[in-house]
C-alpha cells in the first residue's frame, strides 16, 4: 500500500468542489464522508525558560528539546486511534475497548480509556503546549479505478487553522503493494490533472512499526509544512 | 477516566491460603490469575527541580504545572502448559521458583530475561496516569486515572517515550490472584517483584522480604461525574469490608504513597 498526501493552498473554499467534480468524471465509487484533524505540540516555554535561568539553554541537547514538536493526527475513518509522532518516531494509541481484553484479564487495565490529547493536554502539558490544531473538514472519499486494475482511495477535505481556510488537502492511498505505488499514484495526480501543491511521499524510514499510519501522518504533517 | 475508588490491605502470608479459601467461599468463584508487569516511566526534565535551583530574579512560576510518573502495563503469563484447574493456580502463584516467571511476547514464550534484546514483538501496553487521591475525610479511596491502549514493541515504545520526554525509572512485576466480588468489586491478592536488569542479567526479586501479600480492592467508575454511581461503588465496597471485617481488615491506602506528581528531588 502507497500513500501520498497532497496539500493545494492559495486557492478558495470553493475551488475544491472543481476539483471533485473532475474525480466525479472518472465515475467513481462515492465513499464515506470524512475529517481530520492535527495538532501541533510545542515543548512548554516553561522548559526553555527554566533552563535559561540556568543558563543552560544554549547546550544541543536543550536546543533540541525546546525546539521539539509533537504531532497528534485523528482521522475520522479511524474513529478510535490516534497517531503520534515526535522526533519521527511514532505511536498509535488506540480507545478501542475490545483491543484491550488481554490486559484487563491480566488486570493492567481500567477497561476505559481517553484519547491521547486529553491525556497530553491534562496531564502532560508541563511538557508540551497546543500549537496549532488544523482541521479538514466536509471531507468526500471516493475509490477510482484507472487501467480497469489499478484502485485508488482519494479523498479530499478543506482545511481550516483557528477557523481560518488554508487551502484542500487531498490524500491517495493506492492499494496494491509493490515498488511502482509511487509511480501509479504520480499517474493519478496526471491523468486527473490535480492541482499544484505541496505533495509528500515522504515515509518515516524503514523498519518503523505502524508504517502505513506513521507514514501516512508524516506526510500530513510535511505537506502541511508545519 | 474513570475514578478508582479502593481499600487496601495486608495478608500475613501464613493467612494466605485462608484469606483465599474464604474469598472462594464469599465470591462463589474460583481464584483467577493476576500477572502484569509495570514500568515507571519518569520526565527526563525535572521541571520542579530546575525551579529551586533558579536565580531569584528569574523566578518562574509553576503553580499551576504538575509532572506526573507514567505507568506502563502489559500482561505476563507464567509458563504453565495445563492451568484450568483453580488448585494448580493456586500453586503456581505461590510458588517461589522464578523460573515460573515467564512472559508470552509475540509468538512464543521466552524467558523474562531474554525479552528485550532477543525478542521484539509487538505487545498490547496500557498508558496511565493518575492523578493524587482526592483529599477529605472519606470512607474510601478515590483516584482519578487517564488510560489510552498501546500496541507496540518494547523497542519502540522506549524510543517513542524517550521522544515524550520520559525515562523508565523501575519496572515490577505483580503475580498474584484475584476474585471479582458482587459482580463489581475486583480483589487483587498480589506480591511485587522488583526487576533488575542491569549487567544483562534479569534478577527477580520479591520487595517485601516478609513475603506478606498486599490486598487492594477496587471499582472502577467510568462516569467520574456521576455521583450515584460512585456512591454505589463506595457503598459495594463498604459491604466487602463488613463481610470480610474479622478476616481482611480493609483500609483506605496512605494517600501521599499514591502521588504520582513529581516533586524537585531529583
Amino acid at each position: 500500500m502507497t500513500t501520498a498526501v497532497l496539500f493545494v493552498q492559495n486557492t478558495s473554499v470553493s475551488s475544491i468542489a472543481s476539483f471533485n467534480d473532475k474525480i466525479s468524471n472518472e465515475i467513481p465509487k462515492i465513499l464515506d464522508p470524512w475529517s481530520f484533524e492535527l495538532k501541533i505540540y510545542r515543548t512548554n516555554a516553561i522548559v526553555g525558560k527554566l533552563l535559561a535561568g540556568m543558563n543552560q539553554q544554549n547546550t544541543t541537547q536543550a536546543k533540541e528539546l525546546i525546539s521539539r514538536v509533537m504531532y497528534t493526527l485523528n482521522l475520522s475513518y479511524t474513529p478510535k486511534q490516534t497517531i503520534s509522532i515526535v522526533n519521527n518516531e511514532v505511536t498509535i494509541f488506540n480507545t478501542d475497548r475490545s483491543k484491550g481484553d488481554e490486559l484487563l484479564d491480566h488486570g493492567c487495565s481500567t477497561g476505559f480509556y481517553d484519547p491521547i490529547d486529553s491525556i497530553i493536554q491534562n496531564k502532560l502539558n508541563a511538557l508540551w503546549q497546543p500549537l496549532q490544531g488544523l482541521k479538514g473538514e466536509g471531507g468526500n472519499s471516493y475509490e477510482v479505478t484507472l487501467d480497469e486494475e489499478d484502485v485508488f482511495i482519494i479523498r479530499t477535505a478543506n482545511c481550516f487553522l483557528h477557523g481560518g481556510f488554508k487551502g484542500f488537502l487531498v490524500e491517495m492511498t493506492y492499494e496494491k503493494g509493490g515498488e511502482d505505488g509511487e509511480e501509479k499514484i504520480k499517474s493519478l495526480i496526471k491523468k486527473l490533472n490535480f492541482p499544484n501543491g505541496k505533495l509528500s511521499f515522504d515515509k518515516l524510514g524503514d523498519g518503523k512499526e505502524n508504517k502505513f499510519f506513521g507514514d501516512l501522518a508524516f506526510q500530513y504533517t510535511q505537506a502541511l509544512q508545519i | 477516566m474513570v475514578q478508582e475508588l479502593s481499600l487496601v490491605s495486608t495478608i500475613n502470608k501464613k493467612e494466605f491460603n485462608f484469606v483465599i479459601n474464604s474469598l472462594i467461599a464469599l465470591t462463589g468463584q474460583k481464584p483467577r490469575s493476576l500477572t502484569n508487569e509495570n514500568i515507571i516511566y519518569s520526565p527526563i526534565i525535572n521541571l520542579k527541580y530546575l525551579q529551586s535551583k533558579q536565580a531569584i530574579n528569574n523566578s518562574v512560576n509553576l503553580n499551576q504545572i504538575e509532572q506526573h510518573l507514567v505507568k506502563i502495563r502489559r500482561s505476563w503469563q507464567m509458563y504453565s502448559p495445563g492451568k484450568k484447574n483453580p488448585n494448580v493456580v493456586v500453586n503456581e502463584i505461590l510458588s517461589n521458583d522464578n523460573q515460573l516467571f515467564m512472559k508470552k511476547v509475540g509468538a512464543g514464550d521466552v524467558k523474562l530475561g531474554e525479552r528485550d534484546t532477543t525478542n521484539d514483538g509487538e505487545n498490547q501496553y496500557s498508558f496511565q496516569i493518575s492523578d493524587i487521591p482526592a483529599a477529605g475525610k472519606r470512607k474510601v479511596s478515590s483516584q482519578t486515572i487517564y488510560e489510552v491502549n498501546i500496541k507496540q514493541s518494547a523497542t519502540a515504545l522506549r524510543s517513542y517515550m524517550m521522544n515524550l520526554g520520559y525515562v523508565e525509572k523501575q519496572r515490577f512485576l505483580i503475580k498474584g490472584l484475584k476474585f471479582l466480588y458482587n459482580g463489581v468489586v475486583n480483589i487483587e491478592i498480589f506480591q511485587v517483584f522488583a526487576i533488575d536488569a542491569t549487567d544483562g542479567k534479569t534478577v527477580v526479586q520479591i520487595i517485601d522480604g516478609s513475603e506478606n501479600w498486599f490486598l487492594k480492592a477496587y471499582v472502577n467508575v467510568a462516569k467520574i461525574t456521576d455521583i450515584s454511581l460512585i456512591n454505589k461503588a463506595s457503598s459495594d465496597l463498604a459491604l466487602l469490608q463488613k463481610n470480610v471485617g474479622n478476616l481482611i481488615k480493609l483500609k483506605i491506602p496512605d494517600r501521599g504513597l499514591m502521588d504520582s506528581r513529581i516533586n524537585d528531588n531529583l
